[in-house]
C-alpha cells in the first residue's frame, strides 16, 4: 500500500491526531462522544446565519452613520446611475461593515467554537503551523494559474444572463480602488481578511472537522459550500471551483498557510484589476471583452499541472509514519 | 444515582460510534401490540404483559436512552435521526407534495400568462372584455384550487415525518408505506383541524388590531389608531406564547393518537416551566433551517427563474439605464410562474426534512424531563393501553 493509497481509506472520527499526534481532544462536545460532523453543520450554519445578519445590520447602521454626518448623496440621470452614485458614497461603510464582521462574526465564533467543543489547542486543530515555503509557492502559483479559466465561465454566465455591463460595475464599485492609500485600505478588507477569517472558518474548521470522518470528499464538500456562502448564483462555479482549490491545499499540506496565501493572491487580483490610479481618465472598470479561449486553456495546463506538482510535493504528509498508523 | 449516570454516559459514549450492543431493559412492548390509545393516560401504568425483561439489539439512535438533552444531545439527535430518516421522509414528502405543487404550478402559470396576454393585447386604460376576465377568474380559480390541496399536503407530509420520526425515536422504526397509511384517516382530520384552530386564532390577534388600524386610517381617527397600534403591540407576544404552547400538537396527536383539543392540552403541558427553554431552541432552529434553505434555494433559484431574471435583465439594459421597455419582461412571465412553482415545491420538501424532527426531538426531551420514561429505555416512548 502506498502512502497515496492510505490518503484515500475512510479516516475514522479520532483522526484528528494522525498528523498532530499531540492534539488533545478535550473539547466538551469531544468527550461527550457526539458526532464531528454535527459540530460542523451547526457551527457553518449558525456561525452562518450570525455573520451574514449581522454584516447586513452593520452595514445599515455605518450606512446611516455616514448620511447622518455627510446627507444623502445627490445624484442625476437615470435609476442605475442613481444606484452607482449611492455605490460609490455608500462603499466606505460597507467595507468597514465587512471588515469587522469578519473578524467579530466569523474568527472569533469559529475559534470560540473549536476551543469549547474540539481541542483546547486551537491552532494545532485549525492546522496554523507547518507552512513550506514551496508549498505556499505552488499553491500561489496554481491559484493564478485557475484564475482565467474561473473569469471565462462567470463571464460566460453573465453574458448568458443579459446583464448590462453598467450594473456590473456598480457591483464592483465597492472593490474598485482611486488612489493607493485607497487600494492599502482594499487589501486589509478584501484581501489579508477573508484571507484569515474565512480560511480559519472554511477550511480550519468547518473542512477540518468533516475532514475527521470523510477524508478527501470534504474537500469538495467544503469547495462547495464555500461557494454556496457567497450568495452569488452566478459565480457559484466559479467560486466553488476556488474553494476546492483551497480546501485541496489545505488537506494536502495539513497547514493552513499555503491555502492563506491562495486566497490572498485571489482576491489580491481582483482588486488589482479594478484598481483605478487616474481619475481624470475615464477607464471601462468591467470589462466587456471575453478572455481568449486559448489563454484559458493554456493557463488550465499549467493549473493542472502545478497541481500534480503539489500532489507529489505533500506527498510526505501522507506518509505512514506522518500519519501515526 | 452515579453509577445510574456513569451507565447512562457509557450507553451514549458506545451508541455514537456506531456499533450495536445488547440490553436489557426492564420494559418492553410488542412492536405488533395493538394499542387502544385513547384509553391510554400519562401517567404511563404498564401491565404485567409489558414488564417482562427482554433482551432488544438495537442501532444507534434506538439504542441510545431517551433522557433530558442539552442543546448539544438535541443537534446531535437530530442529525443521527435526519441521517436515519431522510430517505422515507424525502419519499414521503415527495409523494404527498407533488400533485398539489403542481396543480399550483399550473395554476399560477396560467394566471401570469393571461396577466401577460392582457398587457399586451390591452391598451393603458382599455377595459377588459369578458372572455379575458373569465379567463384570468379561471386561472385564478386552477391557482386557489392548488394553495388549498398545497396547505392539505404540507399538512399531511408534516404528520407522516412526525410519525416516522417519532417511530425511529421510540425504537420502532416504520417503513414510509406504514407512515402513509397511518396518516390518511382521523388523524390527517384531526391535524386540519388542529392547523385550522391555530390558523385562526394566529390571524385573528393579528387581523383584528390590523383592521382597527386601517378603520383608523380611512376614518382618520388619531385614538382608534392608537388603540389598533397597542393592540397590534400587545398581541404580537400573545401569539409567540400561544405558538410556543402548541408547537408540540402534531407529535402528539400524530404518536399519541390524541384528539384536536387533547392535543393542545398536552403540548400547553409539555412546555409548561420550559418555556424559555423550548422558546429559544425553536427560535435557534428556524434560523439555522431557513438559513439553510435560503443558501441552498438560491441557486435554484437563478435555475428555475433563469428565463425570467434574463428578460429582467434584457429589459434593464434596453433602454440603457431607464427602466421604459417592459414589453421585454413580459415574455419572462410565462416561465416565472414554472419557476416559482419548482421553488416553492423544493423549498417545502426541504423544510419538511428537517423542521417536523426538530420538533420530534425536543418533544421527546420535553417529555423526558417531565419523567415519562421511568428508566432509559426506548421502548419507554412508546404508548401503552
Amino acid at each position: 500500500m502506498t502512502a497515496d493509497d492510505v490518503d484515500l481509506q475512510p479516516q475514522p472520527s479520532n483522526a484528528a491526531v494522525r498528523d498532530s499526534p499531540e492534539l488533545r481532544l478535550d473539547g466538551s462536545w469531544e468527550t461527550h462522544g457526539r458526532s464531528p460532523n454535527t459540530a460542523a453543520v451547526v457551527a457553518l450554519l449558525g456561525i452562518g446565519a450570525i455573520f451574514f445578519n449581522a454584516e447586513s445590520i452593520l452595514a445599515a447602521v455605518a450606512i446611516g452613520i455616514k448620511i447622518l454626518f455627510s446627507g444623502v448623496p445627490e445624484a442625476e440621470g437615470g435609476v442605475l446611475d442613481r444606484l452607482a452614485a449611492s455605490m460609490k458614497f455608500y462603499g466606505g461603510p460597507i467595507r468597514l461593515a465587512v471588515l469587522i464582521s469578519e473578524f467579530a462574526f466569523l474568527l472569533v465564533p469559529a475559534l470560540w467554537l473549536v476551543k469549547r467543543w474540539h481541542s483546547s489547542d486551537v491552532r494545532g486543530y485549525i492546522r496554523l503551523k507547518n507552512g513550506a515555503i514551496v508549498e505556499i509557492l505552488i499553491a500561489v502559483l496554481a491559484t493564478l494559474a485557475v484564475i482565467p479559466t474561473g473569469e471565462f465561465i462567470a463571464d460566460n454566465l453573465v453574458k448568458l444572463m443579459h446583464i448590462p455591463a453598467r450594473l456590473l460595475e456598480i457591483n464592483a464599485e465597492v472593490f474598485t480602488s482611486r488612489s493607493e492609500l485607497e487600494f492599502g485600505w482594499l487589501i486589509i478588507v478584501v484581501c489579508v481578511t477573508p484571507a484569515i477569517c474565512e480560511e480559519v472558518f472554511f477550511r480550519g474548521f468547518i473542512q477540518r472537522t468533516f475532514e475527521r470522518t470523510m477524508g478527501w470528499k470534504s474537500v469538495l464538500l467544503i469547495g462547495f459550500l464555500f461557494g454556496l456562502f457567497h450568495f452569488q448564483p452566478l459565480g457559484l462555479i466559479t467560486l466553488s471551483i476556488l474553494g476546492i482549490l483551497f480546501g485541496y491545499f489545505f488537506y494536502r499540506s495539513k497547514s493552513l498557510y499555503p491555502s492563506m496565501a491562495a486566497h490572498f493572491t485571489n482576491n489580491l487580483v481582483a482588486i488589482a484589476v479594478l484598481y483605478r490610479p487616474d481619475r481624470t481618465v475615464e477607464t471601462e472598470m468591467v470589462s466587456t471583452q471575453q478572455l481568449p479561449i486559448w489563454l484559458v486553456g493554456v493557463t488550465l495546463l499549467v493549473g493542472v499541472g502545478l497541481l500534480f506538482l503539489y500532489q507529489r510535493v505533500t506527498v510526505r504528509h501522507f506518509s505512514v509514519t506522518a500519519q501515526q498508523v | 444515582m452515579k453509577a445510574e449516570k456513569q451507565k447512562e454516559w457509557n450507553y451514549r459514549r458506545i451508541g455514537n460510534f456506531g456499533k450495536e450492543f445488547t440490553f436489557s431493559p426492564l420494559a418492553s412492548c410488542s412492536s405488533k401490540m395493538e394499542i387502544d390509545h385513547e384509553e391510554w393516560t400519562f401517567s404511563g401504568n404498564r401491565s404485567e404483559e409489558h414488564t417482562q425483561p427482554a433482551t432488544i439489539t438495537e442501532t444507534l439512535m434506538t439504542t441510545v436512552p431517551i433522557v433530558p438533552m442539552s442543546l448539544g444531545d438535541i443537534f446531535d439527535r437530530l442529525f443521527k435521526l435526519i441521517g436515519k430518516t431522510w430517505i422515507r421522509n424525502l419519499i414521503l414528502a415527495c409523494v404527498i407534495l407533488i400533485v398539489p405543487v403542481l396543480i399550483l404550478t399550473v395554476g399560477m402559470n396560467a394566471f401570469f400568462s393571461s396577466i401577460a396576454a392582457l398587457a399586451k393585447e390591452n391598451e393603458p386604460g382599455e377595459h377588459l372584455a369578458p372572455h379575458q376576465l373569465f379567463a384570468m377568474l379561471g386561472s385564478m380559480g386552477w391557482f386557489f384550487l392548488g394553495l388549498f390541496l398545497f396547505l392539505l399536503a404540507s399538512a399531511a407530509s408534516t404528520l407522516s415525518i412526525t410519525i416516522v420520526s417519532c417511530a425511529e425515536m421510540s425504537g420502532e422504526p416504520m417503513t414510509w408505506q406504514e407512515a402513509l397509511d397511518r396518516t390518511f384517516g382521523i388523524r390527517l382530520a384531526r391535524q386540519i383541524g388542529v392547523s385550522v384552530i391555530q390558523a385562526v386564532a394566529f390571524s385573528g390577534l393579528i387581523l383584528v388590531p390590523y383592521v382597527m388600524l386601517i378603520v383608523a386610517i380611512a376614518m382618520r381617527s388619531t385614538m382608534l389608531g392608537l388603540l389598533g397600534g397597542c393592540l397590534l403591540l400587545a398581541c404580537i407576544p400573545i401569539v409567540v406564547f400561544l405558538f410556543i404552547r402548541w408547537a408540540f400538537t402534531t407529535p402528539a396527536l400524530g404518536w399519541e393518537s390524541l384528539g384536536v383539543f387533547a392535543s393542545f392540552r398536552r403540548s400547553w403541558g409539555l412546555v409548561t416551566n420550559n418555556w424559555w427553554r423550548v422558546f429559544g431552541i425553536l427560535l435557534l432552529m428556524s434560523i439555522i433551517v431557513s438559513f439553510a434553505t435560503s443558501l441552498v434555494m438560491t441557486p435554484v433559484y437563478l435555475i428555475t427563474l433563469w428565463k425570467f431574471f434574463a428578460s429582467y435583465f434584457e429589459m434593464i439594459g434596453s433602454q440603457g439605464s431607464e427602466l421604459r421597455d417592459p414589453s421585454v419582461f413580459l415574455e419572462g412571465l410565462h416561465s416565472f410562474a414554472l419557476g416559482i412553482g419548482i421553488v416553492a415545491g423544493l423549498s417545502s420538501v426541504l423544510q419538511m426534512l428537517v423542521t417536523p424532527l426538530y420538533h420530534v426531538v425536543l418533544y421527546f426531551d420535553l417529555r423526558a424531563r417531565n419523567n415519562e420514561f421511568s428508566q432509559p429505555s426506548p421502548l419507554g416512548t412508546q404508548p401503552l393501553a
